[in-house]
């Protein structure tokens, strides 16, 4: 090597050091120590005004001044870990040995965004908390009078019995009624146009309609027809006509996208064996689309049962129109809110379920 | 001193140890291959180097700077080690230009006028400036993996690290590739390739290393590599890559 070359190399070394230098993130930890700082004492203000309102409004003083200690407790924890990370960080910058203080640095950041994250997360409950109690408590006394709420479940649950219903009928026909609209809208060639635009027109009409029209059009409409049977439906099986003409051609998008995701060789290579469109659809395509449209059916499904709610407009007595009643008897909202709290209820489990869905895929497409 | 040093470097996957104190070093302006029969570790190694992965025993150091650890800022270690994947890897929502100027535009804080001549400076190098406006799935493979290159040398790296980058081509389009590596080597840029081409390595290399099992089984200049293997599973490899007509 000339001496020139070797000259480049040791400035290119240098040029290394002088840019990879250790971080001590100094100013990182000071924001992160000053947000937990106001975190702090924003939380215990909130704290001890919401303490003393309460027990003003005649609850018990120890409880609450117990609970009230509580939140505050922890955001003096997050800021002790805020004075950790700045001294960690005064730590990476007076450390002789570049790899001590390189990981010092490294972790003086990260107990910073640390501290940081659940600071944010501390103002946010404590805003919501404000949100709760002023105004005289307005808000809780209107939506969360929790007398009104127990006495409500139990007529509120046996009116949800009606939305269960309607669920799980229509949940079964949309799953068989959307695949063959989506098997319809993937006819193959010349003969299929028809039947394909017939589809086309249909998932297209019934996408653009809102799920409150159509079950308004069919609940009220129908009856009003006088066509044999169709007249004297009751206004459960109304609703889930209407649901599933609504819900099917959304679920029928769903279904498409999936048979048109698994790659034409496969279909190449099942004509090969001489299998059938059909057969070829059944055997091979079918089964590979389900597989990967699962969390979005699973999302469809959690929508469904929430637009069970919409049927209410119709005069079927679920339970959201149970609760209306005792809303308007009450005047107090409270008794929605446990309509709402049940709906909360049943599908926070099922969202948990599509999201370990969704990485248990991801994961299987990482590895593969 | 190397410019890259790897000690002992100790890497596992659950049970299956993929670097078992595996040492190399790689001098400035060489260029060393990695051969060896699949997942003995050659793109692990790579992805090692520039922190991809991690390792979990042993290290690596970097101008004699120690770049495993905590600590260690990554985006400053990747400005000076270029990766070129097999897969290429170009941004398909980016045409050719942009896919090449982002790194120096977003990292190096080079001007646009500045990063545009120096990327078509590059691409018409390689013979693609026609194609700067294009996007990456108008190309073929090799020309993909060519423009993968470029955006790796705008950076000005130090070390070029090129992960069995003619695996995914058709065959006729592998020279194309290659030609730009045998330029680059000759321009006296330092390089370690993973790869299949033993022809290819037997021809470019200033060292050839043969991996097996975590660890540099052998390695030496590839005349002796090639000509005459020291180690039994040396031999047995290089005796199953001629049976099937690739040496």
């Amino acid at each position: 090597m000339n001496t020139t070359a070797a000259m480049a190399s040791v400035e290119r070394a240098n040029q290394w050091r002088a840019r990879s230098r250790v971080r001590a993130y100094g100013a990182l930890t000071r924001a992160a120590f000053s947000i937990a700082a106001v975190t702090f004492m924003s939380v215990a203000a909130t704290a001890i005004a919401i303490a003393q309102f309460m027990v003003q409004e005649g609850w018990d003083a120890v409880p609450v001044w117990i609970a009230g200690a509580i939140p505050a407790l922890l955001c003096l924890l997050v800021a002790g870990r805020a004075v950790q990370a700045v001294r960690l960080s005064m730590g990476a910058r007076s450390s002789d040995d570049v790899y001590e203080a390189r990981a010092l640095g490294a972790k003086a950041s990260e107990v910073s965004w640390k501290t940081i994250s659940h600071s944010i997360a501390f103002l946010i409950l404590c805003a919501l908390a404000w949100f709760m109690v002023v105004n005289d408590a307005a808000v809780s006394r209107t939506f969360f009078d929790m007398d009104l709420i127990t006495r409500s479940a139990t007529t509120v649950l046996k009116a949800f019995g009606t939305n269960v219903l309607i669920f799980a009928v229509s949940a079964v026909l949309i799953l068989v009624w959307a695949l063959v609209i989506a098997i319809a809208r993937t006819l193959p060639g010349e003969a299929g146009r028809p039947i394909r635009t017939i589809a086309i027109i249909y998932s297209d009409l019934f996408r653009g309609l809102p799920a409150i029209i159509t079950i308004y059009l069919i609940g009220f409409g129908l009856p009003l027809t006088n066509l044999p049977v169709l007249k004297d439906l009751s206004s459960n099986a109304y609703a889930i006509i209407a649901l599933t003409l609504t819900y099917g051609a959304y679920t029928s998008e769903v279904y498409r996208a999936g048979i048109e995701s698994v790659h034409p060789s496969q279909i190449a290579a099942a004509r090969s064996l001489g299998l059938s469109y059909f057969r070829t659809m059944r055997y091979v395509i079918v089964p590979q689309a389900v597989r990967g449209i699962i969390p979005p059916l699973m999302n469809n499904c959690i929508s469904l049962q929430k637009d069970t709610a919409l049927v209410a407009i119709i005069g079927t007595i679920d339970a959201f129109n149970q609760s209306k009643i005792i809303a308007s008897n009450n005047f107090n909202l409270s008794a929605v809110m446990t309509v709402a709290i049940i709906f909360i209820l049943i599908t926070i489990p099922q969202a948990r379920f599509v999201d370990k869905l969704i990485e248990r895929d991801r994961s299987k497409r990482r590895s593969g | 001193m190397a410019l890259v040093e790897i000690d002992k470097a100790y890497k596992h996957y659950g049970s299956l140890v993929v670097l078992n104190g595996l040492s190399l070093e790689i001098k400035e302006h060489q260029v060393v291959c990695l051969i060896g029969p699949s997942g003995c570790g050659k793109s692990t190694l790579l992805r090692c180097i520039n922190r991809l992965e991690t390792i979990q025993k042993g290290e690596i150091r970097l101008h004699g700077d120690r770049i495993t650890g905590p600590g260690v800022d990554l985006d400053v270690l990747r400005r000076e080690i270029g990766i070129v994947f097999q897969g290429y890897n170009l941004f398909p929502h980016m045409s050719v230009i942009e896919n090449i100027t982002l790194g120096p535009l977003k990292v190096l804080g080079m001007g646009k006028a500045e990063a545009r001549d120096k990327g078509m400076a590059l691409l018409s190098r390689i013979g693609l400036s026609h194609k700067a406006e294009e996007f990456p799935d108008r190309l073929s493979g090799g020309q993909q993996q060519r423009v993968a290159i470029v955006r790796a040398l705008m950076m000005d790296p130090a070390l070029l690290l090129l992960d069995e980058i003619t695996s995914a081509l058709d065959p006729e389009l592998v020279s194309e590739v290659l030609d730009i590596v045998r330029d680059l080597a000759a321009k006296g840029m330092t390089m370690v390739l993973a790869t299949h081409e033993m022809g290819f390595a037997r021809e470019v290399a200033d060292k050839v290393c043969f991996l097996q099992e975590g660890v540099v089984y052998e390695e030496g200049p590839p005349s002796r590599i090639f000509g005459d293997p020291q180690g039994e599973r040396t031999k047995a490899f290089l005796k199953r890559i001629i049976d099937a007509g690739r040496l």
